[in-house]
């Protein structure tokens, strides 16, 4: 039961920290736009590394980075003028909330990909044929 | 031999191969992982960011001295500089600021550029066209010139210099959301860009020409019908000039076939390309005299029709410096104030509408590499463009130049206006010229000899300039680059096989007409003829005389005009044609039996003023009518399996009042020989089922059918506003079309301090996510204006105004 419910608070916690390295980094505009993707690499090693019990490591990912995405430009949207993401639906067909939630579904995918790759990447061996 | 475990990588590549696709435009679907991210993507182009702030401090901007901008509760900017530099360094900076992407784009479409943004299977072919035009060309020439006048130099590189000081600012997440969606990078700002809005003003205003149109007519109908139902002059013309001496003889006599001119040197097809150019492109202005106005000061008026987009063409400010205080619009990515006014003058600008662009045929070897000219064969000059390609090598496009200018459509390019193939293109546009400095100088003008040296300047698209100023002076001159003609000469294909058949002089400037402070007490020009007959040169154009007559009428009708009676003016509906014919048809359909349904249109129509009102329920009912009879009475015209022109409305207007029986009433397709009276009728009774068909699914009033499209500049709707019900009509004053029409309305009083109101169909920002993209196109719609804020000093714009951008 307690195993159980440790598991549960570090996966929480590491959707925390997946949110906070995904926001942090973000914030950091001039970086590309993709780089958070490679913090999140090292996040997931790092993750791994200290062999916390967080079951799926891209789901872990693929929430921390979705609630970023979506609630950024739900945010965004809210406290600015409202206007463009109306216009993206339109131009792409869909309703706003369409095209935020899309966001998150890409945020998600990303986070989720990295985070794991990150987790894996221990697995990455050089095998040699002669051993 | 080493091998990866591959089942660790295969996330690790997935992420891989996922960010590089959302990374980028593929097909048309834009780069999607970019543009949602919330930190940098579209979501950050939502803001008004430092146009909204109260005050705010810009620093490394290099500027000699402190700028101060201020922008009042419309986002006008108003700038104080210390010095002339800074201020065109500042309206660069501000410029970018507001419509960075719009300038930008301007200036890859007119320089043949656009393959390097889209796909290049669909573009290249506008690309080459657009630089077989000789456009960009052209813009290198005068751009030479420019630099060569110091002070023209000056402005120009500081101006871009303020236009890079803000690009170098610009992160991904800053720039305007196109450049987002269309996947491109910001580059720098150039003074060629620059030279290239202008020129691309001139393309725009002066590309029209009916030469291989009007030489298919003079062909088909003979000199006789061709003098009759094209001529050079009518007499429903109020020219912008009455000239003062009378000649004898006409400047515009009976035209003859020239003798080239024949079926077997045209071309062996019989073919008429649609024109790319809209010739109802006009615009209205006008200058009355403190004699017929309340106030005792002149007013002055101008409303530039062009074709409506998003962002607006035009961009409103005020510059002030040491030498000019200014107020009026500007046009993106070129310096200074393009139509407004200052303490001491007002400045209005109608298009010419001369015909300044001529096609020589020519005799080339299949080998493009010589050209016969006076029985000589001369060596064809080429140069080689490349044209950029998004990812792909340039396009290497050999363009052939002779000495009328560049060869447009060759053998292997020819899918478009075949033609023309081999067909040297003449246009005043290619001759390098610096309007810029007309510009310039109108804006710090005080005087009508300051006004007259400014426009000496403008060479191309020819501009009429009206002008009015604070101690009483109304002016108003026909200016441009317009070469002297035999008469008929440009009218038709040119023969370019001889020299004698080159344009070598221009009309002298003195000798443009223009006139200052008129007997009547006031000055118009609508695209009208810019004389009488009795002018000293022949010239051609594509004049339209409606709206002219119709400002004539209502300038002629008062002598207490004030503002608001102006304003009134620029709103006038009246197609004044449609006015004048209405008695007429009317007195051709009381000679016919009529039914009662018949009847009750006719009392309708009786009843009707001509007005293009939004809630008028006649106008759509005589607008069907007059199209239908145009089509019936030109039937000869649609024989051809290509579009002819058809005549001009008040050609067909005297021919139904004085010639009735002329042999154009005839149909071609019936033994009975009709009259205008037959097909007045016949189209009436057409008319009334076309126009219950069509009310019975739009509606009745004019503006269920009048819906105005302003349209986005990289044609996506969803950023366009579109279906805004409006007034007017092309041929009225408010020149309200689908995608054409007033573009600027300004109304200034000169005084001791000027009164000035304005608007035009957008809003200050050019950011799609700005409550200032679109804001005053609701109050344009119904006839608005805003006061227009000239300061005088720095203080009084800081006690009036909400931001301030200080520049350091």
């Amino acid at each position: 039961m307690l195993k159980l419910q440790s598991k549960y608070i570090n996966t929480i916690k590491a959707i925390l920290l997946v949110m906070t390295v995904t926001t942090a980094i973000q914030l950091i505009t001039v970086l590309p736009w993709w780089f958070f993707t490679l913090a999140l690499i090292l996040a997931g090693f790092m993750t791994q590394r200290s062999r916390w019990q967080i079951g799926s490591f891209f789901l872990v990912g693929f929430v921390g980075g979705f609630m970023v995405w979506f609630v950024g430009n739900l945010l965004f949207d809210q406290l600015f003028n409202g206007i463009i993401l109306h216009k993206l639906g339109l131009l792409l067909g869909l309703p706003k909330i369409a095209i935020i939630a899309m966001s998150g579904m890409i945020g998600g995918l990303l986070s989720g990909l990295a985070f794991y790759s990150g987790a894996t990447i221990l697995k990455i061996k050089i095998l040699d044929p002669l051993k | 031999m080493k091998k990866f475990n591959l089942h660790g990588m295969f996330p690790l590549l997935t992420l891989a191969v996922l960010v590089f696709a959302l990374s980028r435009k593929i097909f048309t679907i834009p780069p999607l992982g970019k543009m949602l991210n919330p930190f940098v993507g579209a979501v950050q182009n939502d803001k008004e960011g430092v146009l909204k702030a109260v005050s705010v401090q810009i620093d490394q901007t290099q500027l000699l001295d402190t700028v101060k901008v201020f922008f009042d509760s419309r986002k006008v900017p108003h700038i104080y500089a210390r010095n002339i530099e800074d201020l065109y360094f500042a309206q660069g900076y501000v410029t970018a600021s507001l419509r960075l992407w719009q300038m930008d784009f301007m200036t890859y479409a007119t320089a043949g550029r656009l393959s390097e943004i889209f796909n290049p299977d669909d573009w290249l072919a506008f690309d080459r066209h657009q630089r077989r035009l000789g456009v960009l060309d052209a813009a290198r020439k005068s751009l030479e010139l420019i630099e060569s006048d110091p002070e023209s130099d000056k402005i120009l590189t500081a101006y871009t210099r303020g236009v890079n000081s803000f690009i170098e600012k610009l992160s991904y997440k800053d720039i305007p959301l196109e450049y987002k969606l269309l996947d491109y990078e910001v580059e720098h700002w150039t003074k060629l860009k620059t030279v290239l809005i202008l020129k691309n003003m001139a393309k725009t205003l002066s590309g029209f020409e009916q030469d291989m149109s009007m030489s298919q007519l003079m062909l088909a109908f003979g000199e006789d019908n061709f003098n009759k139902i094209f001529p050079d002059y009518h007499s429903y013309v109020s020219p912008i000039v009455n000239s003062k001496k009378r000649r004898q003889q006409s400047a515009f006599p009976f035209i003859k076939r020239p003798e080239y001119l024949d079926y077997s040197f045209l071309t062996s097809r019989k073919v008429v390309s649609p024109d790319e150019f809209n010739p109802k492109l006009g615009s209205n202005s006008w200058a009355v005299s403190g004699k017929k106005t309340s106030s005792g000061f002149p007013i002055l008026c101008n409303d530039p029709h062009l074709t409506f987009s998003l962002p607006s063409i035009w961009l409103e400010m005020q510059l002030s410096a040491p030498s000019v205080n200014v107020y009026g619009v500007t046009i993106p990515g070129a310096p200074a104030v393009i139509i407004g006014f200052n303490s001491d003058i007002a400045w209005g600008i109608t298009n010419g509408a001369d015909d300044v662009k001529d096609w020589y045929k020519l005799k080339v070897t299949d080998d493009y590499k010589k050209y016969e000219i006076d029985g000589q064969w001369s060596n064809l000059d080429f140069v080689v463009e490349p044209i950029g390609r998004r990812g792909q090598e340039p396009f290497l496009d050999t363009i052939y130049k002779t000495v009328y200018g560049p060869i447009v459509v060759t053998s292997n390019f020819n899918d478009e206006e075949p033609e023309l193939t081999n067909f040297a293109l003449r246009w005043e546009l290619h001759n390098p010229s610096n309007e810029f400095l007309t510009f310039i100088k109108l804006n710090r003008a005080k005087n009508y000899d300051d006004y007259r040296d400014a426009i000496k300047h403008f060479q191309c698209p020819s501009q009429n300039f009206t002008f009015a100023d604070k101690a009483g002076n109304i002016a108003i001159a026909h200016q441009g680059s317009i070469p002297v003609k035999a008469p008929g000469e440009g009218r038709f294909i040119m023969d370019g096989t001889t020299s004698a058949s080159m344009f070598n002089k221009h009309i002298p400037f003195d000798s443009l007409p223009h006139v200052l402070n008129p007997e009547v007490g006031f000055v118009f020009s609508a695209n009208q003829h810019p004389t009488d007959e009795a002018y000293n040169y022949y010239y051609n154009g594509y004049f339209s005389e409606t709206r002219a007559n119709r400002i004539r009428e209502l300038l002629e009708g008062d002598d207490k005009f004030d503002v608001n009676k102006m304003m009134a003016m620029q709103l006038d509906n009246r197609n004044i044609l449609f006015s004048t014919a209405l008695p007429i048809i009317s007195s051709l359909l009381d000679k016919k039996t009529i039914t009662h349904v018949q009847q009750s249109y006719l009392k309708q129509l009786n009843a009707w003023s001509g007005d293009f009102d939004r809630n008028n329920e006649t106008a759509k009912f005589f607008d069907i009518f007059w199209e239908k009879l145009r089509v019936t009475t030109w039937d000869e015209f649609r024989q051809y399996d290509f579009t002819l022109p058809d005549p001009a409305d008040y050609v067909l207007l005297a021919m139904i009042k004085n010639e009735p029986t002329n042999d154009f009433f005839d149909k071609i397709n019936t033994t009975k020989k009709e009259t205008a009276a037959d097909i007045v009728h016949e189209v009436f009774n057409g008319t009334i089922k076309a126009y219950e068909s069509a009310t019975a699914e739009e509606g009745t009033r004019w503006s269920d059918f009048n819906k105005v499209y302003l349209m986005h500049m990289t044609g996506i709707p969803a950023f366009g506003k579109m279906d805004i019900p409006s007034s007017g009509h092309f041929d009225a004053i408010n020149a309200v079309s689908r995608r054409w029409g007033p573009s600027w309305r300004m109304v200034v009083e000169l005084g001791e301090r000027p009164k000035a109101f304005g608007i035009y169909p957008g809003g200050q920002s050019g950011s799609l996510g700005s409550k200032y993209f679109d804001n005053f196109v609701g109050q344009w719609q119904t006839g608005g204006y805003f006061p227009l804020q000239f300061f005088v000093s720095p203080e009084e714009a800081s006690k009036q105004t909400t931001t301030t951008w200080i520049l350091k």
